[in-house]
């Protein structure tokens, strides 16, 4: 049932969005953290994505018997998780106990703007998705209705 | 005397009977060519086989557009898509297709399912999502439109069964 490598496809591309939703969380609730463990203030995190190729039974049978090229459906999937490395905001705050001996403090280098932007993206992303994967499911339940 | 006859008699009665019967049976010579001749329509006619190509065209491009709406952030992914149209075109009209010859009766024919798709325009272009929600509805219009097809086609055989029975 060819249906089922559609549904994969569209389920990587959600945990994906998800995972992307929870990184952009967890930028702006550490967009004030002057201070984690290795001592510097909260750095960006941010991941890339590859393609990555779906595999069933089908097509790996295929590949092997018929020596034939791998049908290219593509999923998503994180290539990896990456800090930003872009220089800290300089805030001149004396008062502050993270303050260097000028009187700044290192802020961390999340822009809530960017964030919120990518916010929006990732969820479009996801209800475009959604929109997919229930189109796949209404196509198979209309397979079904052939018979009847 | 009267054995002998006996024995002309059968044979040349049975080579008339032969005769009789390849002149006008018209027993073929060549099975294979008479068999185009049988005037008899078949009950799946060719709408169910464009139906079927239909669904499974559609089915595969379906995959295709999910990959692209997958990989709407991927850097460096572009378009995948068939041409449903082409694809289509190739697949009907394909009667000279290469035919396999079986030597041995337990030979197994090919798989009549492959089916040679034919890309798209779009193939290779750069992504963009509202093309890619609008192509998904068009194939999902299509996907059911021939599904209701069939089923329509089905409903028809279905009934007229039951109605000549009854």
């Amino acid at each position: 049932m060819d249906f089922f490598k559609t549904f994969n496809i569209s389920s990587s591309s959600l945990t994906v969005n998800r995972l992307q939703m929870n990184l952009i969380s967890s930028n702006l609730a550490n967009a004030y953290t002057t201070k984690t463990e290795t001592g510097e203030p909260y750095r960006r995190r941010f991941m890339t994505l590859i393609p990555k190729a779906v595999e069933d039974f089908q097509s790996v049978l295929d590949s092997e018997v018929k020596d034939k090229d791998k049908e290219l459906f593509y999923g998503v999937n994180v290539d990896e998780i990456k800090k930003d490395e872009t220089p800290f905001r300089k805030v001149f705050n004396p008062a502050h106990p993270h303050a260097d001996k000028n009187g700044y403090v290192s802020m961390p280098n999340v822009n809530v703007m960017i964030e919120m932007a990518n916010m929006v993206t990732a969820k479009r992303s996801y209800e475009a998705n959604v929109t997919a994967l229930s189109t796949t499911k209404a196509m198979a339940m209309k397979a079904l209705e052939i018979g009847k | 005397m009267l054995k002998t006859t006996e024995g002309f008699n059968q044979v040349t009665l049975v080579l008339m009977v032969l005769t009789i019967g390849i002149k006008f049976a018209q027993i073929p010579i060549n099975p294979t060519k008479e068999r185009k001749k049988i005037p008899m329509k078949p009950l799946f006619g060719k709408l169910y086989d464009t139906m079927e190509r239909t669904l499974d065209i559609t089915k595969h491009q379906h995959s295709l557009i999910s990959s692209n709406i997958a990989n709407i952030d991927t850097p460096g992914y572009t378009t995948k898509e068939v041409s449903f149209k082409k694809t289509l075109k190739r697949v009907l009209g394909d009667d000279i297709q290469v035919q396999m010859i079986k030597t041995h009766s337990t030979h197994i024919g090919p798989s009549n399912n492959e089916i040679d798709y034919v890309l798209s325009d779009r193939e290779g272009k750069k992504l963009d999502l509202d093309v890619e929600m609008a192509k998904l509805s068009q194939n999902n219009l299509r996907y059911r439109m021939a599904a209701e097809m069939l089923a329509h086609k089905f409903g028809g055989l279905k009934d007229l069964i039951n109605k000549a029975g009854s």
